[in-house]
């Protein structure tokens, strides 16, 4: 009787500590998704399924054979994308997520940038078996452009400005297809509007 | 020494209800005695004593341990079969071995959780964003339900991240380019 109290304990314990390292961006997404000041988008794998077929309809005048080929082979494979955006506060925000990303355990870095001096870009990637599992974008754009080095110098930076955006891509994320989605969409800047309806 | 007619006496007071519960002891006293007068023996069923007799026939005492049992003249029983008690702490010891051990990796696993959390890059602010209780999210709230809206939106995303990889992977590259100088003074100097 006690050592089944034992191993359920264990096998809870066990649980716990998995589900604690996994949800971690879950819990920074909780945290916004019923603040107004945020834009929140969920894609779920059902609608990825969908737009596989979607995406063969489309004009042939919107995209070329090798964009249409390069986007479903990527999007195949996704199972989510969640999108959480705000506009103000980009850099105090980049910098709060990034201090609960870099440390949720499950996560890596895999490149950090810094654009034009004022833009930071962060790419961390999940792996499970040698797969990525789930590739997140972290972007702080300060909207002056007058930031020098975020770290050193807080005063010159006005964080009350630029934009937020945080993506989660779930499903099995192939960095050599993603590569292959850049070259055929080389022209276009990739701006995203998430004003639904447009 | 049973005496009939007390016994007599007492069996019909008890089938008329008018027994005490003293007598009704001294009832069952009677028809468990070894010298009870046959003509009385099937009065015992009505206690449940000639069923609990036989059961108690049937035990053999000491069978269980047999070296236990009392001897004549104290004659020696001959080797103890100290077997069966050694098989029972020896399970005994199996089972504390399997809990000290589940125990043991519940330490290990609680130590290296901890080692990991605080090994980590920034540690303060990490460990309060950890220890958040994640809060399910109705996901359905903000779902698109419109395939060409999901798509375009998917395209745009996924256009802004290989377009941003592509960028931090050519920034890279250049940077490595400028090293290719100095790398070769260094060539040159071996």
């Amino acid at each position: 009787m006690n050592l089944k109290f034992l191993f359920l304990a264990l096998a809870l314990f066990f649980a716990g500590t998995l589900s604690a390292q996994q949800d971690a961006i879950s819990t920074y997404f909780s945290k916004y998704v019923d603040d107004e000041d945020f834009t929140v988008v969920y894609v779920s794998g059902k609608m990825f399924d969908l737009m596989e077929t979607v995406i063969s309809n489309l004009d042939t005048e919107d995209m070329n054979s090798e964009q249409v080929k390069a986007l479903t082979d990527v999007v195949q494979d996704m199972k989510s994308l969640r999108i959480l955006s705000r506009e103000g506060d980009g850099i105090a925000q980049y910098r709060s997520a990034k201090k609960t990303i870099a440390g949720a355990k499950p996560y890596e870095v895999l490149m950090t940038v810094r654009e034009k001096g004022s833009t930071f870009v962060d790419f961390y990637i999940r792996e499970n078996d040698g797969v990525v599992d789930e590739l997140l974008l972290l972007i702080g754009e300060s909207a002056d452009g007058r930031v020098a080095n975020l770290l050193d110098d807080e005063e010159e930076i006005d964080l009350s400005t630029g934009n937020f955006t945080l993506l989660s891509f779930e499903g099995r994320i192939d960095l050599n297809k993603i590569g292959e989605l850049a070259k055929a969409f080389e022209d276009e800047g990739g701006e995203i509007d998430l004003n639904i309806g447009n | 020494m049973t005496d009939p007619q007390i016994l007599r006496a007492l069996l019909d007071r008890y089938e008329a209800a008018e027994t005490s519960v003293a007598e009704e002891r001294e009832l069952k006293a009677m028809l468990q005695s070894t010298d009870l007068p046959k003509e009385f023996v099937h009065y015992r069923q009505w206690f449940g004593i000639q069923a609990a007799m036989q059961t108690a026939k049937s035990i053999k005492p000491f069978a269980d341990a047999p070296w236990l049992a009392p001897t004549k003249n104290g004659a020696d029983h001959g080797p103890t079969p100290a077997l069966r008690v050694v098989s029972n702490r020896s399970r005994s010891n199996f089972r504390y071995g399997i809990a000290a051990a589940a125990m043991l990796a519940v330490v290990m696993v609680a130590g290296l959780v901890f080692l990991s959390q605080n090994t980590g890059t920034s540690p303060g602010p990490l460990a309060k964003a950890n220890t958040e209780t994640p809060v399910a999210i109705d996901w359905s709230k903000y779902e698109i339900t419109d395939p060409k809206e999901a798509t375009r939106i998917t395209r745009a995303a996924l256009t802004n991240v290989s377009r941003r990889i592509e960028n931090g992977s050519r920034i890279a590259s250049k940077e490595v380019g400028r090293m290719e100088p100095i790398h070769n003074v260094f060539n040159s100097k071996s």
